[in-house]
């Protein structure tokens, strides 16, 4: 029997036992993951892909603008990649380091990914909760707007954006994140359409508990899991939209760069034999997209609700 | 002992679109409770009896005020709540809590047992320091015999019993005075039902809770509530205070809802008792005409295609939807 | 003997260690005979019969002995267990609707069992198929056939399933929680469907419950289980009239009557054990009201006396031989 069992407790005695290691759903979903070896190697590259973004720069022994002089003439016979003058990964046609415009390139493009695919998860899955649990009318009206953006080719009024505003940043990342959203809105809003009948919901609701606390403190937490799965896999496909607009000439400015500039500077030098101008960047770009693969693969399973 | 809670007339009508319907179509009328009227005393219980289908849950859900009531009115203490605005809505609701069938999907997986018990008091107490609340949580968490080293962990550690007593805590936490139980004890196992049924009828008694407790099980109600409505189909069929209505069931579904009970004593086979109920529940969709329950009835008759017969009182406490009787029927 | 059972252990891999579900179990079962298995959820119940039916998860093993009319079957290959799966042992699942394909028509479902497992031609299938869905009392079989299983309702779906799991005449019918997800009147309108059916078809079956009310009606034996081990066995009457372990005992007084009104209902106290970390002793000993020295650090022995059996240190009567 349970009676008199328990009837000690208060703060004092109560301290020692919350040491007792409690496992969250999360902590869990951890161990699952760590257990995937694809996923533990992704996460191992992109750390560091991203180590050579922060400090590759610094290491660099050129600055990403400067043109060696030395070498402008003859890229071809001298500018291959060498430890003694310097340019680790060779130079580009126009015999700029390549190690530090490389490293550049990853900041933008990294940058490019991740903010758009935060944009993307911050206001898609908000919108999308918010549509799926009020539902009725509203949600259909929401859901209809996402429709219509969604019917807009996107590609056309990116570049459009782009050639109307000029070609900055600020523009390219306003683009990528009035696109990005609707997908995961779409993922959010069916998600909560099932969770929304769940009994604790209900709970939450006949306690009192205000919707929009609902949505924030009941629905979020459980949306996270498929959400964050679906933005790994976004972060890549962000940083390919951005390499194929750079592609086009139409992303980020000179003397900046990114791996989509980098890779259409390469490719078009590639019949001159200055192969590494293009497999540098190349490499960095199929690791990041690979390493986010695997990760996002790894974090569905780890997260999926039918192993708990 | 004045009525505490007192339900006039409520309908809850639900408007299903059918598949594949054109949008210009007129949805369907699903009417899932219609026209009940039911009052509760305060400390009282009042059990409600009925299977899946029959609109109990519904009810509840209509008087915590998460499912619109389309007429009549919820009085509960002398205030009107089915004409309060939502605002007012949610802040009655610090009197009135609910538990529900399946513990676990009752708690959120991704909060503790203690953020869990401590929502109620972030809801309606936002003033109240941390260690207050920490305080009233520990002390929840005491009367409903869990264990103080449990705040700290999440519900799929816990067996469904334990959840289910995290979820009593959770709705008593704010000291409130009305329980409504849907199906609180159906999902459990048979030793641990009598457990939370022993705990809640004990804290019912500790602290003067008045009860609506809904089941399927007529032997849990009767064990637990003081009277008892059967609903069918939406209706309220018959109603009478748990005894009486168990020992001497007017309406032919009730007695069915009794024969249904099995039998403990495996030497009492004898001869099987009369069948007294045939098929299963109609769609609530496409209601049978005139009495709800003719269409499973062993003593149905032309005239009860015709109307629903009212709840007629047939003794001071007892009301019944029925005007025959099986006994003299058969 | 129609299917016995020896010294059966199942246990689990798990990333949290290992699962012992079922801790040597033996019983056995006689042609036309009705067995309950009883105990509380954890207690290892449905992972016998999936374990007799080959059907346990992928981390899951198994050990010991079960014989079907002689013949070993446990851990055969699949192929040889499939033959014996479909045409002498059959299951029905507490829910229906996991077990049935929701994207084909009942018809369908049907007729493939029997144009798999007995090469019927569509035709025969079909009307062998009909004719087990009146067997259990669907009305309007002819047009229900046709309909996919979510037009039915809960008592309904579960008369399908039984249906199909008659559809080969099986000699063993093991009923896994068959009404828990019913309401209390569908509940016996099932009881007493299998109940006719087993005297209509002369099959044996095993009914898996956590409910002692619905076993007296119903079954000639009971078997109770606690922490994947047997605690008592014998005739229905004789153990629902003298319980000889605590637990039985205990799980008979949860039943709930229509007489006993408003005083507190005589529990079981406390929550059944981790199948992860199973006390030493009698895995009982922790929520048993006449608990010894001995029970917590022994384990009982199986007594057995006549058709009963027990293991306990200290069985609640004078075990006697039954009259």
């Amino acid at each position: 029997m349970f009676k008199g069992a328990n009837l000690f407790l208060r703060s004092e005695k109560f301290l020692t036992f919350v040491s007792i290691p409690n496992r969250s759903l999360w902590r869990n979903a951890r161990d699952r993951f760590f257990q995937n070896s694809a996923a533990t190697g992704g996460l191992v590259a992109l750390f560091l892909v991203v180590l050579f973004a922060l400090f590759g720069p610094h290491i660099a022994a050129w600055n990403h603008e400067d043109i060696d002089w030395n070498l402008l003439g003859n890229v071809r016979e001298q500018g291959a990649p060498s430890w003694q003058n310097g340019h680790y990964f060779g130079v580009d046609e126009l015999g700029r380091d390549l190690f530090a415009r490389t490293a550049q390139g990853t900041r933008i493009s990294l940058m490019v990914g991740i903010v758009g695919a935060f944009i993307a998860v911050v206001v898609g899955t908000f919108y999308g909760a918010c549509a799926g649990y009020v539902g009725g009318r509203v949600d259909g009206l929401m859901m209809r707007l996402v429709d219509i953006l969604m019917s807009i080719p996107y590609m056309f009024v990116l570049i459009l954006l782009l050639v109307m505003f000029g070609r900055s940043m600020l523009v390219l990342f306003i683009g990528i994140g009035l696109i990005s959203w609707l997908d995961i809105s779409r993922i959010a809003r069916g998600q909560t359409l099932s969770i929304k009948k769940k009994e604790f919901v209900e709970a939450a609701a006949a306690m009192g508990v205000k919707p929009i606390i609902i949505i924030l403190r009941h629905i979020f937490p459980n949306l996270m899991g498929v959400v964050i799965v679906y933005a790994t896999l976004l972060v890549p496909s962000m940083i390919i939209y951005e390499s194929f607009i750079s592609f086009l000439g139409l992303g980020v400015q000179e003397p900046a760069t990114s791996w989509g500039v980098l890779i259409n500077d390469g490719a078009s030098q590639m019949s001159y034999g200055t192969l590494w101008q293009l497999l540098f960047p190349l490499f960095f770009f199929v690791v990041t997209i690979f390493s986010f693969v695997f990760i996002g693969d790894g974090l569905r399973d780890a997260l999926d609700p039918k192993d708990r | 002992m004045t009525a505490g809670l007192q339900i006039e007339n409520i309908s809850v009508i639900f408007r299903v679109r059918r598949r594949h319907a054109w949008p210009w179509r007129p949805p369907s009328l699903l009417c899932a409770v219609s026209n009940i009227s039911v009052s509760l005393l305060e400390g009282e219980t009042l059990g409600i009896v009925g299977e899946s289908g029959s609109g109990k849950s519904t009810l509840a859900k209509a008087i915590v005020g998460i499912v619109r009531t389309s007429t009549g009115a919820i009085v509960w203490r002398g205030q009107n709540l089915s004409q309060m605005s939502a605002h007012e809505r949610r802040a009655s609701a610090k009197d009135v809590q609910m538990v529900f069938q399946d513990p676990l999907a009752a708690l959120n997986p991704r909060m503790t047992i203690g953020d869990i018990i401590e929502e109620p008091l972030r809801t309606h107490c936002p003033r109240m320091k941390r260690n207050e609340r920490q305080e009233h949580i520990l002390e929840m968490l005491e009367r409903v015999g869990l264990h103080a080293s449990h705040i700290n962990r999440y519900p799929h550690e816990f067996s469904g019993g334990q959840c289910q007593r995290a979820a009593i805590a959770r709705a008593l936490v704010l000291k409130p005075k009305l329980l409504i139980c849907d199906e609180a004890v159906s999902a459990l196992d048979v030793s641990v039902r009598a457990q939370i049924i022993n705990l809640l009828t004990s804290l019912q008694r500790e602290l003067g809770l008045s009860m609506i407790f809904i089941a399927h099980d007529l032997s849990v109600v009767q064990h637990v509530s003081d009277r008892i409505a059967v609903m069918y189909l939406g209706h309220l069929i018959e109603e009478g205070p748990s005894r009486e209505v168990v020992q001497e069931p007017r309406h032919p579904y009730t007695q069915a809802l009794i024969e249904s009970i099995p039998s403990p004593d495996p030497s009492a086979g004898g001869p099987r008792r009369q069948k007294l109920l045939r098929g299963e529940i109609p769609s609530p969709l496409n209601p049978p005409s005139g009495c709800v329950f003719r269409t499973r009835c062993i003593i149905a008759r032309q005239a009860c295609a015709h109307e629903m017969p009212p709840m007629t009182p047939i003794s001071d406490q007892r009301r019944v939807a029925c005007p025959y009787s099986v006994e003299d029927a058969l | 003997m129609l299917l016995d059972v020896h010294n059966l252990k199942v246990w689990f891999k798990t990333g949290d260690g290992q699962v012992n579900a079922v801790n040597g179990l033996s019983f056995s079962l006689d042609a036309h005979e009705t067995l309950a298995i009883v105990g509380e959820s954890g207690s290892g119940k449905s992972q016998t019969a999936f374990a007799i039916l080959g059907l346990l998860a992928r981390n899951g093993y198994a050990s010991g002995s079960v014989r079907f009319k002689g013949k070993e079957i446990l851990n055969r290959p699949a192929g040889e267990l499939n033959r014996v799966r479909a045409r002498q042992l059959a299951m029905v699942f507490q829910d229906p609707m996991t077990s049935l394909n929701p994207y084909m028509r009942i018809a369908d479902q049907m007729t493939e069992v029997l144009q798999y497992h007995q090469s019927m031609s569509r035709q025969d299938a079909l009307s062998e198929s009909l004719r087990m869905l009146d067997a259990v009392q669907i009305p309007d079989a002819v047009s229900r056939i046709n309909n996919y299983p979510h037009q039915f309702s809960g008592g309904m779906r579960q008369r399908v399933m039984i249906a199909m799991a008659l559809l080969c005449r099986p000699e063993i019918l093991i009923a896994d929680e068959p009404t828990t997800a019913l309401d209390m009147t569908v509940q016996r309108q099932i009881l007493d469907l299998l109940a006719s059916l087993r005297d209509e078809f002369g099959m044996a079956v095993i009914l898996i419950t956590h409910d002692m009310g619905i076993v007296a009606e119903f079954c000639e034996s009971t078997l109770v289980m606690y922490g994947g081990r047997m605690m008592e066995a014998g005739g229905t009457e004789t153990l629902f009239k003298s319980p000889l372990h605590p637990y039985t005992s205990g799980l008979l007084s949860a039943i709930l009557s229509l007489d006993a009104c408003h005083q507190d209902l005589p529990t079981i106290g406390g929550e059944p054990p981790l199948m992860t970390e199973l006390p030493l002793g009698c895995p009982f000993h922790d929520r048993c009201d006449s608990v010894q020295s001995i029970c917590r650090t022994t384990l009982p022995k199986m007594e057995s006396i006549e058709r009963r059996r027990y293991a306990c240190h200290r069985p609640l009567a004078q075990p006697r031989n039954p009259p």
